[in-house]
């Protein structure tokens, strides 16, 4: 089910050849052929078949054998359609200004205002009725509008330009109601691998087909990068080593004020350099954690003291400054930050650590420090790309601020002479709110991420979630849940669906962030009181198990439903509405907000 | 020097067939998935292999393996 090495090995490389790619993919997807299939659907104004090739080498070195579904020819809303019947998922938009009419940018000069503003309104209400119809994909892709030729004047401001920018200002507002859709700069691309690389003249102007194979395989990357490997992986934290990855010099030996990382001055402006990189990630929602081989007090010391240093003790969400082994410790952090190792990136100097996780963690990403310090920075960047690549969103911004409270709450527990006693001392208090629309996007958020507690993994898109909220037949039910260190947001959701008097619970999930104290049982007592309203006399609810929801397997057991199927894929259990007594949480304050 | 071998290889590659089926009656007429599409992708690859490129007017009419043969060695020699 995965890639050999050599295939893997060739399909990575951007100098195989396209005959060496086609032959090598013919092999990827032969040993993938038990892999999940990801549907991808290309749609432009121009000829991009090649694209497709690219997409799928993306696909298998993410693990997944993606099946290209070609659009018709400048055909949108059309293409929308018919992808929807053909089971894609995911959905690549491409306009190519100069195909937008013939010979497009050469006539911008000749056009009149008025003219481009025609135009503008008949491709903004194309694209609203393409992005609107295409509220089911996973995502849809819509690529900027860019130039093919280069502007004569001294400041590039031509009639070309001014049109890019009109014509982008009107993507960027069609794009921004919907949660799905993820503009693509496809310009950054041409500046990637320079003009001349990125487009045959000659295959456009016989065959309406602009782009080169060069400019379509960074896209690809960056397409890949910007659907996190199509849904493979969802990058959380970010582990890092000390000595010679945060600062130059061991501090152990150097001192204080021996370590390297003086911004005027090589090589402390290139350790410098890197940790603004880093700072700035964790800004965005990235996790960052310590894993170093030092003294405590040490490292302590530098980050509470160093003039020059740029992070500081309350950005690093968990540590581990011991002399164990980087194996055990990455292992604990994911275990007290409740995250997967799939999801962390870990960053070192030294090979011989970098190889022992690589070998015995291979889920972890790991980088190293390259041997030619300068090239680091680039090395920062590639990591950004890998946690930015989708998009940083605001919802996931303050999430340090919440993982610190809940390695902070954890500290305390240690004080308390029962579980009970820490629990209520936490001031817990959980909201359920039904149906709340402005909710909707960080209700497909949470449903498209959370694993472990996810008892059937139906996912939802945000147009699902909306859909349902509607629906006179089912609720979407989310829980919010606040401690007396501050909020923990939106971290709960039940999809329940009413048949005659039934309520079947599609699916509920939770963060990991909030488990163990209890208001996953609590809010039940409330949800009853709901169900109960609306005259539903029994509760039916499924468990279907996946690689990583074992954790939830006996939940509905313990919330005491009884199990009433256990012969299909999961287990179906049902329970009467009254007398739905959850297990004791009396210390979670349940609110109707 | 064309190697003749690896120009096969890449055309078989590209177009999914045999290589011991390339031959004189080998052409965009003979062999049904040759359609435009991976025409384009044919060239780019050949491009790609040898490190050449081919002008416009022969990247549109190499469609049989003698053409394709031909051109590519008049290129390898000019470069």
């Amino acid at each position: 089910m995965t890639l050999s090495p050599e295939t893997r090995a060739l399909l990575g490389d951007g100098r195989t050849p396209i005959a060496g790619l086609m032959k090598a993919l013919a092999a990827a997807e032969v040993e993938l052929a038990a892999a999940p299939e990801v549907v991808i659907g290309l749609s432009a104004n121009v000829t991009i078949d090649l694209l497709g090739l690219f997409l799928r080498r993306e696909a298998a070195l993410a693990g997944l054998r993606a099946r290209i579904v070609m659009g018709n020819y400048d055909d949108p809303i059309g293409d929308v359609e018919r992808f929807a019947a053909a089971g894609v998922q995911r959905v690549v938009l491409l306009p190519f200004l100069d195909n937008v009419q013939p010979a497009f940018e050469a006539q911008a000069a000749t056009r009149s205002l008025e003219e481009r503003d025609a135009l503008e309104d008949e491709l903004r209400s194309r694209y609203r009725l393409a992005l609107a119809a295409g509220r089911r994909f996973t995502s849809i892709h819509v690529g900027l509008y860019h130039r093919f030729g280069e502007s004569s004047l001294p400041d590039g401001q031509d009639a070309v330009a001014d049109t890019v920018e009109q014509l982008n200002t009107m993507l960027r507002a069609e794009a921004a109601p919907h949660a799905n859709v993820q503009l693509i700069d496809v310009g950054r691309s041409v500046t990637a691998v320079g003009r001349e690389a990125a487009f045959d003249r000659r295959f456009y102007y016989r065959a309406k087909a602009p782009y080169a194979a060069a400019l379509l395989s960074d896209l690809a990357r960056r397409l890949a990068a910007g659907t996190r490997g199509f849904g493979t992986r969802f990058l959380k934290a970010l582990v890092l080593d000390c000595d010679n990855t945060l600062w130059g010099g061991v501090i152990g030996e150097d001192l204080i004020d021996g370590i390297r990382l003086d911004p005027f001055d090589y090589p402390g402006n290139v350790f410098w350099r890197v940790q603004q990189a880093i700072a700035a990630l964790e800004r965005q929602g990235v996790l960052l954690c310590l894993c170093t081989k030092n003294n405590p007090a040490d490292v302590a010391d530098v980050m509470a003291r160093h003039p020059h240093m740029v992070l500081r003790e309350e950005q690093i969400v968990a540590r581990r400054v011991n002399w164990a082994d980087k194996v055990s410790n990455l292992v604990a952090l994911g275990e007290e930050l409740n995250i997967g190792l799939d999801s962390m990136v870990f960053l070192d100097d030294s090979a011989v650590e970098v190889e022992a996780v690589r070998a015995r963690l291979p889920q972890v990403t790991v980088y190293q420090v390259p041997a030619q310090l300068t090239d680091y920075p680039a090395v920062l960047d590639e990591i950004a790309r890998l946690f930015l690549g989708a998009g940083a969103r605001a919802e996931s911004q303050s999430k340090t601020e919440q993982y610190r409270l809940r390695a902070a709450a954890s500290e305390a527990k240690a004080s308390f002479a029962t579980h009970e006693e820490y629990l209520a001392s936490l001031g817990l208090e959980a909201a359920l709110h039904r149906n709340r629309p402005s909710e909707a996007p960080r209700i497909a958020e949470l449903s498209q991420k959370s694993n472990q507690f996810n008892l059937t993994t139906r996912r939802y898109t945000q147009g699902e979630v909306e859909q349902l909220m509607a629906a006179p037949d089912a609720d979407i039910f989310s829980i919010t849940v606040r401690n007396r260190f501050g909020e923990a947001g939106l971290t709960g959701v039940i999809t329940v669906r009413y048949e005659g008097d039934r309520a079947v619970i599609e699916n509920f999930l939770m963060s990991c962030r909030v488990l163990g104290q209890g208001v996953e049982f609590a809010i039940w007592s409330r949800l009853a009181d709901h169900l109960a309203e609306r005259g539903v006399a029994a509760i039916e609810a499924d468990y279907h198990p996946t690689a990583k929801n074992a954790q939830v397997a006996d939940f509905y057991d313990r919330l005491g439903l009884g199990r009433a199927d256990d012969s299909g894929a999961g287990t179906r259990y049902s329970h009467p509405v009254a007398g739905l007594t959850p297990p004791a949480s009396s210390w979670v304050k349940v609110t109707d907000a | 020097m064309l190697d003749e071998d690896k120009l096969k290889q890449v055309v078989a590659d590209v177009l999914a067939a045999d290589v011991a089926s390339i031959g004189p009656d080998f052409s965009m007429d003979t062999v049904e998935q040759w359609d435009s599409l991976r025409h384009m992708t044919l060239v780019l690859a050949i491009e790609d292999s040898f490190g050449i490129s081919i002008p416009d007017e022969e990247a549109a009419n190499i469609t049989s393996w003698p053409l394709i043969r031909l051109v590519v060695e008049e290129q390898l020699a000019q470069g």
